[in-house]
C-alpha cells in the first residue's frame, strides 16, 4: 500500500494539475489579504464572525471540494488514460490496497497543502485560536470525505468524471447543505461546519442577536460530525473497491 | 503433462462485436507463439488471460486457476503489454523496483530482483535515467524487465519485438529462449511469423477471434504449402517475356501474370524453396537483371487467408 502511496504522491507532485491546485490554494490567501486590508470590521461581533466565515467558506467548503474534484476523480481515470493501470492490476496486490494507497496519498498531500494555505491566510485575518483549531480539523475531515466520494465517482465514470463531480457538489452538497431538517444532515458540508462551530467555542461568545444565524448553521454534536464523514469514507472506499474489482478496465479501443 | 493455459468455449463480446469466439485449447509447458494478423483477437485473448477482461461465455484457466478477480495468480504470471505506457517521471530502475515491491518482495529483495531483471534485459546502462528520455527499444526492454522481475512461471509477452532494433531483437530472442530453457512457460503474441519462429516451433494461430490451427511450425508450413506461394518480380521490361517463358519451362510455376510495360511478373508456386533456388540460373541464362523480388506471403494476413481457405 505504501509503495502505491509513494508512487501516487509523485504523480500528484509532478502532474499538470499541480498548477491548478497551487492557484486554488493561493487565491483564498489573496482574498483574505484583501479583506484584512481593504475592509473595516466595526465591532467585536464582526471581528469574531467575519474572519471565521471567510476562512470557513474558503477552506472547509471550497478548497477541499475543489482539490478532491481535481485529484479524487482522477485516481483511476489518469491510470486508464495513461494505460498504466495494467501494471498495477497485473500484480498480486489486491485492488483495495491499490485504491487505499492512492486514497491515503491524496488525503495526506491535499490536507497538508490546504491546511498550509489556511495557516498562511490565518496569519493575515487572525481569527481566534479556537476557530483555527476547528477549521484545521474540519478541513482535514472534508478533504478525506470528499476524496472518498470523488474516488468512487471516478471508478464508476472513468470518462467525464469532472462533470459527475460538479453535479454531485451542486445537487448533493451545496443545495441540500443549506436546506432545513434532516436532508442537510446527510451532507459532508453540514458536518464540517458543525465541527468548526463545536471545536471553535464561538457559540459561547456570540451575541444574542446572532444566535438564529448560528442555529441555522447546524446543531450536530462533534461526535456526530466525526462519525458521519467516517461512515461516508468507509462506505465510499468499500463501494470503490467493489466497482474496481468487478469492472473491466479495457485500456484500448479494441476491437 | 501439466496444463499451463486452458480455455473452454472462451468467448468475449464487445457489444455485438466478437473479440474472441468460442476458443477451446490447451497449452502445456514451454514457449508458444500466438500468431494472428492485426485484429485477430490476440490482445483480447491476452487481456482475458490476465484478467483485464471477463469472459462473456466459457472459461479460462491459468496454471489451474481462474484469473478473473484473483490477483494472487500474478505471483506466478508476468505480463508485458503491447502498448507503450509508463510512469515517465520514473527511471527504469524505480519503475521495475516499484512493481517488484507490488509483487510482494521486501525492499532489499526487490532491489536485487530488479537489478537482475534489468541486467537480463540489457537495460543496466540506462536504468537510472528517466523513462521519458528512452528510445522505443529501451522502453521495450524496460517493459519486459517488469514482466520477469518476480520470476514468473508463466510469462505473457504481447508484441515484445515491436520497435526493437536487430540487436535488441536478437537479445530478446536469446532471453526468451533462456527463460524457456530454465522452465518458464511463455506465450508470445505477434503478427510477424519469423520473429516468433526464432524462439519456438509451437504455434497457436488465431484469426477472426477463432483458433485456426495449433501445432508445430512444420505442420503449419505444410498447411501453407498446400496453397500457392505468390512472388512478385520486377526486371527490365525487355526481359519480362523471356524470363516468364524460362520460368514456366524450368521452375515449378502454377500461375503467372506479366506486365511487359512495367517489367513485373506475378508468379504463383507451390514450391517456393525450389523456385528461389532455381531463379538465379534462369535469370543468368538470358542475362536478365532482377531489380526487385518480394514475397506476397510475407504478410501473415495472406497466410491466414490461405488457412481460412483450408478449413
Amino acid at each position: 500500500m505504501f509503495t502505491i502511496a509513494a508512487m501516487h504522491m509523485r504523480q500528484i507532485l509532478l502532474g499538470s494539475r499541480r498548477w491548478l491546485l497551487t492557484l486554488g490554494l493561493i487565491a483564498p490567501v489573496f482574498l483574505c489579504t484583501a479583506i484584512a486590508f481593504g475592509g473595516e470590521l466595526n465591532n467585536e461581533t464582526e471581528k469574531l464572525i467575519v474572519p471565521a466565515l471567510v476562512l470557513f467558506a474558503c477552506y472547509t467548503i471550497a478548497a477541499p471540494a475543489l482539490a478532491a474534484l481535481l485529484y479524487g476523480t482522477s485516481v483511476l481515470g489518469d491510470e486508464i488514460q495513461d494505460k498504466t493501470l495494467t501494471y498495477l492490476f497485473t500484480r498480486p496486490t489486491p485492488r483495495w490496497q491499490i485504491l487505499s494507497g492512492k486514497y491515503l496519498a491524496n488525503v495526506g498531500f491535499l490536507s497538508a497543502a490546504t491546511i498550509a494555505s489556511l495557516l498562511i491566510a490565518s496569519l493575515v485575518l487572525q481569527p481566534r485560536s479556537g476557530i483555527l483549531l476547528g477549521l484545521v480539523v474540519s478541513t482535514a475531515v472534508a478533504t478525506a470525505a470528499y476524496n472518498a466520494v470523488f474516488m468512487f465517482l471516478g471508478a464508476v465514470w472513468t470518462k467525464r468524471t469532472l462533470i459527475a463531480g460538479v453535479f454531485y457538489l451542486a445537487v448533493f452538497e451545496l443545495i441540500p447543505g443549506f436546506m432545513p431538517a434532516n436532508v442537510r444532515e446527510l451532507t459532508i458540508t453540514y458536518h464540517t461546519r458543525c465541527l468548526v462551530l463545536n471545536l471553535s467555542g464561538i457559540t459561547d461568545d456570540i451575541p444574542v442577536e446572532a444566535e438564529p444565524f448560528i442555529a441555522a448553521i447546524g446543531d450536530a454534536s462533534t461526535e456526530q460530525s466525526l462519525l458521519v464523514p467516517a461512515i461516508v469514507i468507509l462506505v465510499m472506499l468499500l463501494l470503490t473497491t467493489r466497482v474496481a474489482s468487478r469492472r473491466e478496465f479495457a485500456l484500448t479501443d479494441e476491437p | 503433462m501439466t496444463t499451463i493455459l486452458e480455455t473452454r468455449n472462451l468467448t468475449k463480446l464487445y457489444g455485438v462485436v466478437i473479440g474472441v469466439n468460442d476458443m477451446t485449447f490447451e497449452l502445456g509447458p514451454g514457449i508458444h507463439g500466438l500468431l494472428g494478423p492485426n485484429g485477430a483477437g490476440k490482445s483480447t485473448l491476452m487481456k482475458l488471460i490476465t484478467a483485464q477482461l471477463r469472459p462473456s461465455e466459457g472459461s479460462v484457466h491459468v496454471l489451474g486457476e481462474t484469473p478473473w478477480n484473483n490477483p494472487g495468480i500474478f505471483r506466478k504470471v508476468g505480463f508485458c503489454p503491447e502498448y507503450d505506457a509508463f510512469y515517465d517521471f520514473m527511471s527504469a530502475f524505480e519503475f521495475v523496483h516499484a512493481l517488484a515491491r507490488l509483487s510482494g518482495f521486501d525492499a532489499p529483495t526487490a532491489k536485487k530482483k530488479t537489478e537482475r531483471a534489468l541486467e537480463l534485459c540489457s537495460a543496466t546502462e540506462f536504468m537510472h535515467r528517466p523513462i521519458r528520455t528512452y528510445s522505443k527499444g529501451m522502453r521495450q526492454r524496460t517493459k519486459v524487465a517488469q514482466a520477469i522481475v518476480h520470476e514468473p512461471d508463466f510469462l505473457l509477452l504481447d508484441e515484445p519485438m515491436s520497435g526493437t532494433d536487430p540487436v535488441g531483437r536478437h537479445e530478446l530472442t536469446e532471453l526468451v529462449k533462456s527463460l524457456g530453457a530454465s522452465g518458464t512457460s511463455i506465450l508470445i503474441a505477434s503478427h510477424v511469423l519469423h520473429e516468433v519462429e526464432a524462439m519456438t516451433e509451437n504455434f497457436l494461430l488465431i484469426y477472426g477471434g477463432r483458433v485456426l490451427a495449433t501445432g508445430d511450425v512444420h505442420e503449419i508450413r505444410s498447411l501453407m504449402d498446400q496453397h500457392p506461394h505468390r512472388i512478385q518480380i520486377r526486371c527490365s521490361p525487355e526481359h519480362t517475356r523471356p524470363l516468364a517463358e524460362r520460368m514456366i519451362e524450368r521452375l515449378s510455376v502454377t500461375g503467372l501474370e506479366l506486365d511487359e510495360t512495367a517489367g513485373t511478373l506475378d508468379v504463383a508456386t507451390k514450391s517456393p524453396e525450389a523456385f528461389y533456388h532455381g531463379l538465379p540460373e534462369v535469370a543468368l541464362d538470358i542475362e536478365a537483371t532482377i531489380h526487385e523480388m518480394t514475397s506476397r506471403d510475407d504478410s501473415l494476413e495472406a497466410v491466414f487467408k490461405y488457412l481460412v481457405g483450408v478449413h
